[in-house]
């Protein structure tokens, strides 16, 4: 690069630090807007090292080829499954985990759309939703058991999924994204209203736990549940990823005119991938609605879609290994962070936007990257 | 004779793959040069690269006897390299004066009655859009476009694509008539024999290697050149 | 009052349009969604506060209101204009040529940051504001027409026909366009594009600092999440006109606060952010480019 472009590139860089310690100078005040530009005058200059510290963070699993590395995750997840009832017990590390299991679900449900078809999707949580209180509202009002229950709620919403997809699928790329943001409203502000069905902002309570044989009212009952339709459900994404419908998925992500070209009918794989996705919203909103107990349209936001989004993105795109590790950060994250409760959230964007910059791949991506680089050399 | 424009042992790649391997080229100030290749040779990309839009991985370019690798597209520009690119590439939704006014951004108005007298034609059609005009009227207004901002040195990409023995030759007039007004020309053409004949040294591309090199004259009676770009056997 | 609400309806509409218009020039430009944009809106309404509040008490306010007012103003946008510029050149810049998806990520993450910024500094309750001077009704025709609403709309409208003129009559607006349509060549005429798109960015946080500030006097109360819902609706304001139609923005806008004041008034309140939507859907099912859209296909 030439020398008076990179001395302006510089300076540009220390205007910006400036800026922006007096842009938030009318939030915190004159004394902490002054320590934040020295803190970002330090970071400024070290700048170059953070970059090196970040690809040195991703070489750290560089030893591992991708197939070891995907034992690896085999290894580490039994272990902490068989770890769990071992250790000094911990119904919130129990609970957490479960937690991570149902996002688990979710992220690589939501993968299927958004990751190997392509399709953006932003309402997500809309179809956790739907599983969610089709499993309350019929396991609360009508007398069937639990399997049954579980089974109808999940092609409820499955068909749910079906009949906004075939309006839905017409629009491309970003229109598809907002219809399906706008679903997502729409189904909230109805949850809000519908007092009758719904009761509300306040939700339900009162949904019985999982029965299968056994109660599973216990939160280790409840993980083991979550961990074995978990390794099922991931087990089938995998399976299908990899058969034929996979394949025309991934055929259609990277350019719909060749797919169309190459005889796949495009509409119907489309309409597959959309209605495979919403299965594993349903499956995953009843195993949350029986482990809470309790659903409320709090927990179904559009922030909820953009999670599982990001779940998804974080891991690397179009990767079921990637979205598993991406749940996992994703809830731990803010679940270690809670001791600083009030700027968890502020911590937790802040990564997004780094994860994203120096970490463009996914986490999964730069490692094959890394790998790739150095079986090269 | 003063170099004006200088690539020397450029390397340039669309990620992995390497598109153009060590090329060197000089072109003096006031010739017309043209480089002419089959396709995907790579004539297009070393236009780029010299504009700005493409980064070489290897290799110096030298306006003026300074580098000018790495300047962003704009410097360039502003450097008098201007260049008229592959498929005309009009702004569909600006009207045509604003074409020529966005050729002129730099520049602030000035030229716009010499082009109109170039080209009248343009003059008739300024406030329709660019999009609207056919195929040899674009290119008009491309050229003109490009005239905007007084070039030092004039890189056009194929301007004869898609257009009629006539207006190709009406184009070709043009572009003598511009080299006569002291622009140097950087031509880059399928229509080997047009563009030899109106060009004091040329240069062949091929697959990525600059495989001959002369003057206009010694390519057109050169026998390769005959067979593989001309058609002549 | 069928009139009463239209005019309620074209007041909440105007705020919209200037929300809307950031994110259709941002996608005109970038083809991407520029999800922290909410956040400038809401982060206008703050400053709107802040400084107002400051002014007063220094004792401008008292001295003289309309300094104080136009002061605030001022300041407000200046500050939400760099906070533009700054999120393009930190959160999307390092990600130009990254896929599709990383920027639309970022800008998450950037809302999400800033929303929980403003909550830590400014604190999680509504924050309200009151402006006696601006309390005033004027009434035409049994119309009544709040001070705020007449402002509202006044400044909606010549800020509108200045963007307008802005960005078809200047020679940077002109480049606008330009860089808009293709990028690559915009650059071999010697347009900086990279200043292109931060003033793109720059233009739309000043508009919808504007919005931020005056809805903050027209409820008196603001909080850290109105820029979400804000946002969100006047994205698909944006969506409805057709989105990278500026035009298409202003009346997107119009149409959705409309829809949504009669809808509230007429209907039922418990739905009015569902109108928004259905419309939406419903206009994208019949008119999938919106209603003054060019086709997204064109832009491949
Ligand atoms: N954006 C791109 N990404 C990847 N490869 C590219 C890209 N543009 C060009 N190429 C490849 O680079 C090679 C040279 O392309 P270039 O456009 O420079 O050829 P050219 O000599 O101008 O050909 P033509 O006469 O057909 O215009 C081709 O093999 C082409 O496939
Ligand atoms: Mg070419």
């Amino acid at each position: 690069m030439n020398n008076y472009i990179q001395s302006n590139t510089h300076l540009i860089r220390l205007f910006n630090v400036l800026l922006i310690s007096i842009l938030v100078l009318p939030f915190i005040g004159l004394q902490h807007s002054a320590t934040l530009l020295v803190v970002l005058l330090v970071v400024f200059f070290l700048k170059d090292y953070l970059k090196v510290f970040f690809s040195s963070l991703a070489l750290s699993f560089s030893g591992y080829s991708f197939s070891r590395y995907k034992k690896a995750i085999l290894v580490v997840s039994s272990v902490i499954i068989l770890i769990i009832p071992i250790m000094p017990y911990s119904q919130y590390a129990t609970d957490v985990i479960t937690l991570c299991l149902i996002y688990v679900i979710l992220a690589c449900g939501l993968n299927v759309i958004v990751g190997m078809t392509g399709l953006l999707h932003l309402g997500y949580a809309a179809f956790y939703a739907i599983g969610a209180y089709s499993y309350a509202l019929l396991s609360i009002n009508t007398g069937i058991p639990f399997l049954a229950t579980a089974v109808l709620s999940i092609v409820i919403t499955s068909f749910i999924g079906l009949m906004t997809a075939f309006p839905a699928l017409r629009l491309k790329g970003d229109y598809l994204a907002i219809v399906t943001l706008g679903f997502g409203e729409i189904l909230r502000v109805i949850l809000n209203n519908w007092q009758s069905l719904t009761n509300g902002p306040n939700g339900l309570s009162g949904i019985p736990a999982p029965h299968v044989f056994v109660d599973f009212t216990d939160a280790r009952m409840m993980f083991y549940l979550t961990a074995v339709v978990c390794f099922v459900s991931v087990f089938i994404i995998l399976r299908v990823e990899r058969s034929k419908i996979g394949r025309a998925w991934r055929c259609i992500k990277e350019d719909e005119t060749v797919a169309l070209a190459m005889g796949i009918d495009v509409v119907r794989y489309k309409l597959i991938s959309f209605v495979f996705g919403s299965f594993w919203a349903g499956l995953a909103g009843v195993l949350y609605a029986s482990k809470m107990g309790f659903v409320s349209p709090d927990s179904f936001t559009f922030l909820e879609s953009i999670l599982i989004l990001c779940m998804v993105i974080v891991g690397g795109l179009g990767n079921t290994y990637g979205a598993i590790i991406g749940a996992f950060i994703l809830i731990c994250i803010p679940e270690i962070l809670r001791d600083i409760q009030t700027f968890r959230m502020l911590i937790v964007g802040l990564v997004l936007v780094l994860l994203v910059i120096f970490l463009p791949k996914g986490i999964v991506g730069s490692i094959k990257d890394v790998n790739h680089t150095n079986s090269k050399s | 004779m003063s170099i004006l424009l200088e690539l020397k042992d450029i390397e340039t790649s669309y990620g992995d793959v390497k598109v153009l391997k060590g090329i060197s080229i000089s072109i003096n100030r006031g010739e017309i040069v043209s480089l002419i290749g089959n396709n995907g040779a790579g004539k297009s990309t070393t236009l780029m690269t010299i504009s700005g839009i493409l980064r070489p991985n290897k290799g110096d370019i030298l306006f003026n006897g300074t580098s000018i690798v790495g300047y962003p597209p704009h410097e360039i520009v502003r450097l008098g390299l201007i260049q008229c690119p592959e498929g005309r590439r009009i702004f569909p939704r600006l009207t045509v004066r604003e074409n020529l006014l966005m050729g002129g951004f730099l520049r602030s108005g000035g030229n716009l009655d010499l082009v109109f007298e170039m080209f009248p034609v343009l003059k008739e059609r300024q406030n329709q859009y660019g999009g609207t005009l056919s195929g040899g009227e674009q290119q008009m207004l491309a050229l003109a476009r490009a005239l905007m901002s007084n070039p030092v040195l004039l890189m056009l990409d194929e301007p004869s694509l898609g257009i009629s023995p006539i207006i190709t030759q009406r184009i070709f007039e043009h572009i003598e008539e511009i080299n006569k007004k002291g622009v140097t020309i950087l031509l880059v053409e399928q229509n080997a024999y047009a563009s030899l004949k109106i060009s004091h040294r040329a240069y062949v591309l091929e697959n990525g290697y600059i495989k001959i090199e002369g003057t206009g004259q010694e390519l057109l009676d050169s026998e390769e050149i005959k067979v593989a770009y001309l058609g002549i056997r | 009052m069928f009139i009463q609400q239209i005019i309620n309806g074209l007041t909440l509409g105007s705020v919209y349009s200037l929300i809307a218009l950031g994110y259709t020039m941002v996608y005109g430009i970038l083809e991407f969604i520029n999800f922290a944009h909410g956040e400038i809106y809401m982060i206008g309404a703050y400053l709107g506060i802040i400084f107002l509040t400051f002014f007063t008490a220094v004792g401008l306010t008292t001295s003289n209101i309309y300094l104080s007012l136009f002061l605030t103003m001022i300041l407000t946008i200046a500050f939400c204009c760099a906070y533009g510029y700054l999120i393009e050149r930190v959160g999307y810049r390092p990600l130009r040529y990254a896929p599709r998806l990383s920027p639309l990520i970022s800008a998450i993450g950037i809302s999400i940051f800033l929303q929980n910024f403003v909550m830590f500094t400014q604190g999680a309750t509504d924050k309200v504001i009151r402006v006696e001077a601006l309390d005033g009704f004027v009434s035409v025709w049994g119309i009544n027409l709040s001070y705020l609403q007449v402002a509202i709309l006044t400044v909606s409208f010549v800020v509108m026909i200045g963007l307008n003129l802005f960005v078809n009559k200047t020679k940077i607006g002109t480049a606008m366009r330009a860089t808009a349509q293709d990028k690559i060549m915009a650059s071999l005429v010697g347009i900086d594009i990279n200043m292109i798109i931060s003033l793109v960015f720059v233009v739309g946080a000043g508009l919808a600092s504007v919005a931020g500030v005056m809805v903050a006097g027209y409820y008196g109360l603001v909080n850290y999440h109105i820029g979400y819902i804000a946002g969100l609706k006047a994205f698909t304001a944006a969506v409805l006109g057709g989105i990278g139609s500026i035009q298409g923005a202003m009346i997107g806008g119009l149409i959705l606060g409309i829809v949504e004041t009669l809808g509230s008034a007429y209907v039922s309140s418990d739905y009015k952010d569902v109108y928004a939507f259905l419309i939406l859907i419903v206009v994208l099912l019949i008119k999938p480019t919106g209603l003054l859209g060019q086709r997204i296909e064109d832009k491949i």
